[in-house]
């Protein structure tokens, strides 16, 4: 009997899922295109103006929140970073969701130590010069502590550039870097301009990850490099547990405690998460059109750096 | 490493203060004078385009914007910080009057007409059937009264 009745409900059900089923996609077509937003599902639109009132929010905070959250690593990441960007003086770079400056700031202190070591090799080799060279010496222009090189600091935020900024004059850097609002997936930028690209933990906040990379492709002059520091996953079992521990339980405390903002730092730790991992991002990379592409893991994969060349 | 050495600073401001000098007061630069209203940094400009068409753009000085002019917008600059934004975009000139669309009045008194009407998302397009009516008005009361005459039931 039982079994006897199964079927009419069987059938009644599939009628109403069926029904279900035509209206659903009328529905979704209405509907906005749906993204990530931490673990929640959002709009595209929302996505966008949601991540910039957390950096909002969380900005003048950001590098002491930074600190305390990686326990000072994250210094270390970035001077990787640098060291494997290894700028010579002349280097264009484009820092993009780059906010606070800690990427530009690095540049310039290792532009600038490598211009030192250059100056001090021609000096040196300056010691026995003839009247004619010590004469024509002074008719050479001043002295360049950077040569030339520049760095422009584009962040979609304008509070984050506006701490960068403070930070940059409290520091005492003025030459050799700019700042600029505007949008990753639509840079303000002319084509092939740029020696290096690089987005340290920016990317994963993006609404469009394949149109920040397509923009990265086109701002790069031929022979550029596009260098990506981000979250990744991690590739040790017993680490991603603590990790995982970590994150979710003490990440937004301190959030609340330092920066007064818990909803922040979870969505922070949940667009970790989200993140596409590193082989597949890799994929990403290569599809905008990137050659030798290639990433590194830093602290068991928590953090990689990808990095492409325009070719 | 992060904090520049004193004596490295003052050595920065010397260089700063030759360069100025000896390229005769070139643009504000980031480290001194008030962050209000800061005019942009000429060196900037070498890099800035329209992010939505990726052309150059006109930095005009008296309103501290930076001005598109084919497609009518002025990005601001706030604090010396250039915001290429579209959201932030402002239209520099008023909307074109809306131009009274008709069939009839393409046809007529429309000086464009029928070169600028190519693409079918302007009326005028279909104003270029206009003359196919007489032909079809004729032929319609033609076989109508042929029909009538010819194929009358006894």
């Amino acid at each position: 009997m039982a079994a006897g009745l199964c079927p009419c409900w069987a059938l009644l059900g599939g009628r109403r899922g069926a029904l279900r089923a035509l209206v659903r996609p009328a529905r979704g077509l209405a509907a906005a295109k749906e993204t990530h937003f931490g673990f929640q599902t959002v709009s595209e639109e929302e996505k966008g103006e949601k991540v910039y009132q957390v950096f909002e929010n969380v900005a003048k905070k950001y590098d002491l929140m930074n600190d305390s959250m990686s326990l000072g690593i994250h210094r270390l990441w970035k001077d990787i970073l640098m060291h494997k960007m290894n700028p010579s003086p002349g280097t264009l770079l484009l820092d993009v969701a780059g906010g606070t400056g800690d990427i530009a700031f690095r540049f310039i202190n290792y532009v600038r130590s490598i211009r030192e070591r250059q100056l001090q090799r021609k000096l040196k080799h300056h010691q026995n010069l003839s009247w004619q060279e010590i004469a024509d010496s002074y008719q050479e222009e001043a002295v360049k502590p950077l040569g030339d090189s520049q760095v422009v600091v584009c962040d979609i935020n304008k509070e984050m550039l506006k701490v960068g900024r403070q930070k940059a004059q409290h520091l005492g850097y003025s030459e050799g870097l700019s700042w600029v609002v505007g949008n990753a997936e639509e840079l303000p930028f002319d084509d092939n301009k740029f020696d290096v690209y690089t987005i340290a933990f920016g990317i994963r906040n993006v609404t469009h990850i394949d149109l920040a990379l397509q923009e990265a492709y086109r701002v790069l002059k031929p022979g550029g490099r596009f260098l990506c520091l981000e979250f990744s996953q991690v590739n040790n079992p017993l680490l991603s547990r603590l990790y995982d521990l970590y994150s979710f339980q003490i990440i937004p405390v301190l959030g609340e405690i330092i920066a007064g903002d818990w909803k922040s730092y979870q969505y922070l730790v949940e667009s970790i998460r989200r993140f596409p991992p590193q082989e597949e991002f890799k994929a990403m990379i290569e599809d905008a059109g990137f050659l030798k592409v290639d990433y590194q893991n830093l602290t068991s994969g928590i953090v990689a750096i990808h990095s492409g060349f325009k070719l | 490493m992060l904090r520049g050495g004193g004596g490295r600073r003052v050595a920065a401001a010397l260089l700063l203060l030759r360069r100025r000098a000896a390229s005769g007061g070139g643009g504000g630069a980031g480290g001194e004078g008030p962050a209000r209203s800061q005019p942009l940094e000429p060196s900037l400009l070498r890099f800035l385009v329209c992010p939505l068409s990726k052309r150059p753009l006109r930095y005009e000085e008296s309103t501290n914007e930076l001005v598109n002019e084919e497609l009518g917008i002025a990005y601001p600059v706030v604090d010396g910080i250039p915001t290429m934004i579209p959201e932030a975009a402002r239209k520099t000139r008023a909307e074109p009057e809306p131009r009274p669309e008709g069939l009839f009045y393409s046809a007529s008194v429309d000086e464009t007409f029928p070169q600028g009407c190519a693409s079918t998302s302007s009326l005028c397009f279909y104003s270029l059937l206009l003359p196919v009516t007489i032909p079809v008005y004729v032929f319609f009361h033609l076989w109508t009264w042929m029909g009538i005459k010819l194929f009358r039931h006894n």
